[in-house]
């Protein structure tokens, strides 16, 4: 595989195989390894992003510079520069000047499947639209697993918009994948069509789903989604759908969220800070996750063992 | 001019078949030769065509084409979507009048009459705009438009979202007993065009068209032609709830008529997967249920006839991301073929398809009725339908390439097509010639 457009077309020996290598870069941070710095040395990533973002850029910008890369952000939220054509006409003109690996956000779903029809250069999905996400995925996992020990028979429950919500598209498709059984939890409004045929549950009752969760996924709620009539008020979606201390669930249960959390919104703050709450646990495993999926597409091989990226 | 089209089976949609040789002269069929022994001087005639092994047909006819001539000349134009249309064995077809500019006006209709006069190889009929700009707002000069030879009335590519401007079109268009041709999808419940609402787009994380989107239109205007008694034509029907309101409609007597497309005939939702914008195409490809309930009301006559809706656009509107790709089917120069493999899936009889492709269509418009006959307009198409190819669009004629089907394997083959006894398309020589 040349490119890494979604978590869809990965099979569960590849996505164990990237977190093998994630837990191994993990390693290496943490003893301030040396080698590090020379992997990737000589390197051009380019940070193409058509949507703004902090986090997930800088945690790409790190990634790479640990790895010895150099790094340019391309950052065009500009509108005159978010049709296809353009797009491409930018990214053809950084290949030429030696981009080494590219690294796109863009808020169209399928851009980059767009462009890696053209590009040689390899391309990291950083989120395309409402359709995938695939590095915050792989991070997710990443908690999860050094969390709970066995992932087969594991619930899940996927909190809020997740209608648009590539984070919880790449998630479902990863997690089922390993066996996690996973529950939608929002309005009725915010299910997208067509994922009552999925394999998975759906749910309206907050306090009904996360009852025996063992991973509650809190995402983000847009708050212009009132405006196009998904739901009447943030006050009403807080009334049925934020995630606080009011709700019964396990006490082993973990809390995630992609971040940025509207505080008080989706999640209540003193979720934010409790002691089953994973958030900055995911922050941190963005850092190796990326670090890895970044050595991996650039040299095509991973570290941690002989196969080539299938 | 004198052609010999010797020894072919000729195919009326009526009638049964029968082995002849037909005598075109100038325009017509001159004469009918039932009697095999008949010996011929060949030198008669200008050109003598061998119908060994194929079948004579009735010049296909295509309500629904768009030539995007004028305004999008680098896609198709008027010259080369008459001679694709030819190849694909079609004698007459209707264009949409979603061109640059709109045929929404007796001039436009005009300038285009005169490119079809001198640029079309075969029969070009205009169909003029319902509104002005096809915005949904006001009437488009309907009565002069069709002074100038428009054929029926249609916003195709938009849909009229005002209930009220939908009467007042349906309405006015009666005093001329034009048919009111309707792109069914509701604006309002179209969230990204192109593609089926259900779990395939979700998992691409695309809102897609619903078929509730086709629903609700054809239901409402179903219900204004009705109290209105207006002739309403319903284009591309692609969704089995649709078909129910059709067929209760067409049990209680509503003068409405339906047409169904190759691809919705074919293919589903799947073939959009990874971003496909060949696949994209509007109203949308849907499920395997949806294809099913269209067959079979064709079979049942709930739809009336077959319509390619040739939509040529060039890579420029196709080669883009998914959401920015423009919606359609290059549909001319494959139409037959494709349907013809419904008759190899034994859902229609040969004689159904060819109904659906000729009389069919030809009620709908209120055009003479395809038959070839002594003293009638000699336009024929011969086919070999035992010829087995793979869609190629590379060799199509049509300036445009955009088909989901490419490297399809299908059978009938289209050998020769003769617009008024004049040889518009030829196989052997794989062009036509004007």
């Amino acid at each position: 595989m040349k490119h890494l457009l979604g978590v869809k077309d990965l099979t569960p020996q590849t996505i164990k195989d990237i977190l093998k290598e994630a837990f191994y870069f993990k390693q290496l941070v943490e003893k301030k390894d040396s080698r590090l710095k020379k992997l990737l040395a000589e390197q051009v990533v380019a940070n193409v992003f058509f949507e703004p973002s902090t986090r997930t850029r800088i945690s790409f910008e790190i990634a790479a510079k640990k790895l010895g890369a150099s790094v340019i952000n391309v950052l065009e939220s500009a509108s005159s520069l978010d049709k296809g054509e353009t797009v491409f006409d930018t990214l053809l003109n950084l290949e030429a000047m030696g981009v080494d690996l590219f690294i796109i956000r863009h808020s169209e779903s399928g851009m980059p499947h767009y462009l890696s029809r053209y590009l040689k250069t390899p391309i990291l999905n950083a989120g395309d639209g409402s359709h995938e996400h695939p590095t915050q995925a792989l991070l997710d996992l990443m908690t999860i697993v050094e969390h709970k020990k066995n992932l087969k028979g594991l619930k899940l429950v996927i909190v809020g918009d997740i209608l648009h919500s590539r984070v919880a598209r790449s998630n479902i498709f990863c997690l089922s994948k390993l066996g996690v059984r996973v529950t939608l939890c929002t309005f009725p409004t915010l299910i997208p069509k067509g994922f009552s045929e999925l394999d998975l549950e759906i749910s309206y009752n907050l306090q009904a789903a996360v009852r025996d969760a063992d991973v509650i996924m809190v995402l983000r709620l847009q708050k212009e989604r009132h405006q196009q009539n998904d739901i009447p008020s943030i006050k009403e979606y807080i009334k049925y759908f934020q995630l606080n201390t009011s709700l019964k669930f396990p006490s082993n249960a973990l809390i995630m969220h992609p971040g940025p959390v509207n505080r008080n919104v989706e999640m209540s703050d003193d979720l934010y800070s409790h002691s089953q709450s994973v958030v900055l646990s995911q922050v941190r495993n963005g850092l190796p996750m990326r670090m890895a999926l970044i050595s991996i597409f650039l040299q095509n091989r991973f570290l941690t063992h002989k196969g080539k990226v299938s | 001019m004198n052609i010999l089209i010797k020894n072919i089976k000729v195919f009326n949609p009526d009638q049964k078949t029968y082995a002849a040789s037909l005598h075109l002269k100038d325009e017509k069929v001159f004469k009918i030769i039932k009697n095999q022994k008949e010996t011929f001087e060949l030198s008669h005639f200008d050109q003598v065509i061998d119908g060994k092994g194929l079948y004579c047909f009735p010049g296909f006819i295509d309500l629904h084409c768009h030539l995007r001539d004028p305004g999008f000349e680098d896609c198709e134009t008027i010259a080369s979507g008459s001679r694709a249309a030819a190849a694909g064995g079609f004698t007459t077809v209707c264009c949409m009048p979603n061109t640059n500019p709109v045929n929404d006006h007796p001039q436009i209709t005009k300038l285009i009459q005169e490119k079809i006069k001198h640029q079309a190889v075969i029969q070009v009929l205009p169909i003029g705009a319902i509104s002005e700009g096809l915005k949904g707002e006001r009437l488009a000069q309907i009565g002069l438009c069709l002074e100038e030879g428009i054929i029926a009335i249609s916003d195709d590519g938009k849909c009229i979202s005002s209930t009220a401007f939908m009467q007042k079109a349906l309405a006015y268009s009666k005093q001329f007993d034009l048919p009111v041709v309707i792109h069914a999808e509701h604006p309002d419940l179209v969230y990204d065009a192109g593609i089926h609402t259900g779990k395939r787009a979700s998992l691409l994380g695309l809102k897609g068209s619903p078929a509730l989107a086709e629903e609700v239109i054809v239901a409402r205007d179903i219900v204004l032609a009705e109290r209105l008694k207006a002739k309403l034509h319903i284009a591309h029907v692609s969704s089995w709830q649709a078909l129910e309101h059709i067929r209760r409609a067409k049990e209680r007597g509503v003068s409405v008529t339906a047409e169904v497309c190759p691809h919705h005939l074919l293919l589903t939702e799947k073939a959009a997967d990874d971003f496909n914008t060949y696949a994209k195409v509007s109203p949308p490809l849907r499920t395997t249920k949806h294809v099913e309930a269209l067959r079979k009301a064709l079979k049942q006559d709930v739809i009336d006839a077959l319509a390619s809706d040739h939509a040529p656009w060039s890579e420029k509107y196709k080669d883009l991301p998914f959401q920015e790709a423009h919606c359609g089917i290059n549909g001319f120069e494959t139409a037959f073929s494709l349907t013809y493999k419904l008759v190899e899936e034994k859902v229609l009889t040969l004689r159904e398809l060819i109904k659906k492709w000729t009389t069919g269509p030809a009620k709908i418009f209120g055009l003479p009725k395809p038959e070839i006959r002594e003293k009638n307009d000699a336009n024929l198409v011969l086919v070999n339908l035992d010829e087995t190819y793979k869609i190629d669009s590379k060799k199509f004629i049509s300036k445009s390439k955009n088909t989901p089907f490419d490297g399809t394997k299908v059978s009938g083959r289209i050998k020769y097509t003769l617009y008024k006894g004049k040889v518009v398309y030829d196989h052997t020589t794989s062009r036509s010639s004007s």
